[in-house]
């Protein structure tokens, strides 16, 4: 008896199930639901850094782009240069040949590249000296000779990485090796030598060229090289190659003259320039510094009905305005951070994982007109919530990725909360609870 | 009086597995509404002859349909009687299908008498079942897109019962059953959203319920020469059942949102009353007959809009003993079992009149020392697939062991 009642128990305790019940809706009474809000209407605005760091960067800038919409942009390379260690020269036997700079483009380029870009090289007035907090800017200008040194002429296509050898003044290297003859062998001899070889900046004409590209800011591939030879038995060609001093002196000058376009009225970093100043397109471009703000003005609405629900997903859909991007040139990623009244940035919003939030980019080939990034948002809005009063001057500003701010002129327009065609939108999806 | 060890163990164990895993049934998706689903009374026996009992006077076994029948016990014996289930069931809809097993402790339950004419039980069983995982979806509104939600409950109300049963003449006794009844029904209500990548929401109810309940019974035995004519009343009026919930949402990080304990509308027990009548002849052949009502239309379940009916339930069983002669086969001493029976559920949903009606057969086989095993079957048939409601198939087997321990007996020679 006693096995009997064990083998009960022992088989009394299962339990098991296979398969769904999907049933039909009304079965079930359920006081809870889900809704899209649409209350939370966002703004969006155009604010512009003072001014981009472009000295330290792997790539520097070169070249003319008249943007019909953003106007027109000029980059100047910037370039100190220092004598080769240990160089020497046989005045009774060497002959001076030619000097160059020479460069690489890095496959980088915006504008059109099917024109003729015409390269100028000016040697420096003054020296390369870096600002109080160690690098040069976008906005930064150092005189040069108006004569070039040196000048080409050259077709670029996107993408070639074949080096550019600009062939410079031969006065340039006859002054260079006077120079070094009579200096040599001072204790101040370098310092000397950069005194009076300031430097140069690499510049393009504004009437043919309508392309700015990338170049390598790497010693291996830009310096500037003497071509000698010595009158020997037999002809000995030299070459010589001056560094240009690219991590402490390099940096690109970015020119704007944007007269027609609406950003121009930009002028201070604090300033904002409306989505509704803009006819709702609002512009990143990493080379000057825009980036997109956005605000919440009416995120005290949530507050009201926080008791009654939670928020499922709070997304941010950003929606590029398609006319002025081709969908191969949306970049995969771009950031957010949080920004306060006077458009000072704060940290990245950060997923559940602790990673840097990064957006979903859905794109809509077919009808072109439902292409968006995608952020998730929830857990920033959720924060914003938990204020006793939501503080409407914190907002979210949209860059690209900084890794590249200073060496790419590449923008995007993104459309306003207002814009048509292109809206950008908080999408917040709340559950309500069946509170009593 | 000899106390039987093993006996022991089993009482304690059924009362804590009876408590603890009553709410594991899988009931039905039906059970959502109110307190559930409520369980058929008796045990293997009852359940063998269609789940009659109200005219059964019962001397070796205890009769948990009407406490009035305690009064006819063997006075010399101590009654002992634990109930298994097991259930296979069946839910379809007009696309799907989802098959459940469960089994479980379904009942515990010891009776003895008081005096010659008063007999007293105690028992331990579940009233009711929750038990149920279901799908469905709900709008996104705002959206054209829709999620999906999962609705899952467990858990059920546990009937502690202390029953009486007195001659008060000759062949007439009356009962009444003092119940406390407690339980606790989880819902939880899951809402997913794979398609705006949006974090899972779970809202759960925990309803804690408890109150007494009474239950009044009569029965009345008339011999006629070979026959044995019984008749069976019970009793039970409107009972309300305090209820209180606990509502808590969260993530599946286990983020709490809300957490709030609330009272809840009570629930109802309706005014319940069924008759009974069974014809015996010489302890061979035992035809019985059950009717029961109650009176639901004026009940108003708080956890749902469907209107509610006044029920019937009809039962009907055959039992046949061979012999009673221990010294013939094990076969000739069994007692052999059929029946059925038809039920009114209590929910009128989406204008769908639902019900319930289903075969039984059992049997008992004799132990030693006058014990006895019970084995009943049933298959059961509900629901329906109109306007998208659910079908239902139930077989169950309940098997049931009634121990006779003879503590009051006492010895002549020492």
């Amino acid at each position: 008896m006693l096995l009997v009642s064990i083998a009960l128990f022992a088989c009394c305790m299962t339990s098991c199930d296979e398969g769904d019940l999907d049933v039909a809706k009304g079965f079930v009474r359920s006081d809870t639901y889900t809704a899209l809000i649409d209350t939370v209407s966002i703004n969006l605005s155009s604010i512009k850094a003072d001014s981009v760091q472009t000295s330290g960067r792997e790539s520097g800038l070169v070249g003319y782009y008249n943007n019909p919409l953003i106007g027109s942009q000029k980059a100047t390379s910037y370039f100190g240069i220092t004598t080769p260690e240990g160089f020497s020269w046989d005045k009774e036997k060497q002959v001076i040949d030619s000097i160059a700079l020479i460069i690489k483009p890095n496959g980088y380029s915006i504008g059109d590249t099917s024109s003729v870009i015409s390269f100028q090289v000016h040697q420096l007035k003054e020296q390369i000296v870096r600002n109080n907090s160690g690098y040069l800017n976008n906005i930064n200008h150092i005189d040069f000779e108006e004569e070039p040194l040196g000048t080409k002429s050259l077709l670029i296509w996107p993408g070639e990485q074949k080096s550019i050898v600009l062939t410079l003044n031969k006065q340039l290297a006859i002054d260079i090796i006077d120079f070094i003859d009579e200096n040599k062998g001072l204790s101040t001899y370098t310092t000397l030598f950069r005194e009076n070889f300031k430097g140069f900046a690499i510049q393009t004409d504004t009437l043919q060229t309508n392309a700015i590209i990338g170049i390598d800011i790497d010693s291996e591939e830009c310096f500037l090289r003497l071509y000698s030879h010595k009158a020997t038995l037999e002809e000995q060609e030299i070459t010589t190659d001056f560094d240009l001093l690219l991590t402490t002196s390099h940096f690109t000058e970015i020119e704007e003259s944007n007269l027609l376009s609406p950003w121009d009225q930009l002028t201070s970093e604090k300033d904002r320039l409306n989505e509704n100043q803009t006819d709702s397109e609002c512009l990143i471009q990493n080379g000057n510094g825009y980036r997109i703000r956005i605000d919440f003005p009416h995120l005290n609405n949530l507050l009201e009905i926080k008791e009654q629900g939670r928020i499922v997903k709070a997304e941010l859909v950003l929606r590029p305005v398609m006319d002025y991007i081709k969908y191969a040139d949306l970049p995969s990623t771009i950031y957010i951070n949080e920004i306060d009244k006077i458009n000072s940035l704060g940290d990245f919003l950060y997923n559940t994982s602790g990673e840097t939030l990064t957006p979903t980019l859905y794109k809509d080939v077919i009808n072109n007109k439902n292409t968006y990034y995608s952020f998730d948002i929830t857990n920033y809005i959720n924060t914003r919530i938990q204020e006793a009063i939501v503080d409407t001057n914190q907002g979210l500003a949209i860059s690209f990725t900084d890794s590249n701010a200073g060496t790419q002129l590449d923008y995007m327009v993104m459309g306003g909360y207002y814009n048509q065609n292109y809206k950008s939108e908080l999408k917040i999806y709340y559950y309500y609870y069946d509170i009593q | 009086m000899i106390f039987n060890n093993r006996l022991f163990f089993i009482i304690c164990h059924s009362l804590i597995t009876i408590s603890a895993y009553s709410q594991n049934n899988t009931a039905s998706p039906y059970s959502m509404y109110g307190i559930g689903n409520i369980e058929n009374k008796g045990d293997a026996i009852n359940m063998g002859m269609g789940h009659t009992g109200l005219a059964l006077s019962a001397t070796n076994y205890i009769n948990t349909i009407n406490p009035a029948s305690l009064s006819s016990m063997d006075s010399l014996t101590m009654l002992f009687n634990l109930q298994v289930r097991g259930t296979l069931s069946t839910f379809e809809t007009s696309s799907e299908q989802q098959t459940n097993f469960n089994s479980n402790i379904n009942g515990f339950s010891m009776a003895f008498k008081v005096n010659p004419r008063w007999g007293m039980g105690f028992s331990l069983s579940p009233y009711s079942n929750v038990g149920y995982k279901i799908k469905s979806e709900k709008y996104l509104i705002g959206t054209t897109g829709t999620y999906p939600v999962t609705y899952e409950g467990e858990g059920g109300v546990i009937e502690l019962g202390w029953s009486n049963g007195i001659e008060v003449f000759r062949n007439f006794s009356v009962g009444l059953k003092t119940s406390l009844l407690w339980g606790t029904v989880d819902v939880i209500e899951t809402s997913e959203y794979p398609n705006i990548l949006g974090q899972t929401i779970y809202n759960s109810h925990s309803y804690h319920i408890n109150n007494f309940n009474l239950e009044y019974s009569f029965q009345y035995t008339l011999p006629l020469n070979r026959y044995k004519l019984s008749f069976g009343g019970i009793y039970s009026s409107e009972t309300s059942l305090n209820t209180w919930f606990k509502q808590r949402v969260y993530t599946a990080g286990d983020v709490e949102y809300y957490s709030e304990r609330m009272n809840a509308d009570n629930l109802f027990l309706p005014t319940s009353y069924g008759g009974g009548v069974a014809l015996q002849k010489e302890k061979t052949w035992l035809l019985a007959f059950d009717y029961h009502a109650g009176n639901w239309s004026n009940i108003n379940l708080a956890n749902t809009t469907h209107k509610t009916r006044d029920t019937q339930q009809f039962n009907v069983g055959i039992q046949y003993s061979p012999q009673k002669n221990m010294y013939q086969s094990i076969f000739n001493r069994m007692q052999y079992r059929l029946g059925a029976f038809y039920a009114d559920r209590y929910l009128t949903i989406k204008d769908v009149e639902l019900n319930e009606k289903g075969v039984t057969a059992g049997l008992t086989i004799p132990l030693k020392n006058r014990s006895l095993l019970n084995l009943g079957y049933e298959y059961k048939m509900g629901g329906s697939l109109k306007n998208g409601l659910i079908k239902e198939n139930f077989h169950s087997v309940k098997l049931g062991l009634t121990f006779n321990e003879s503590w009051f007996r006492k010895s002549v020679f020492k």
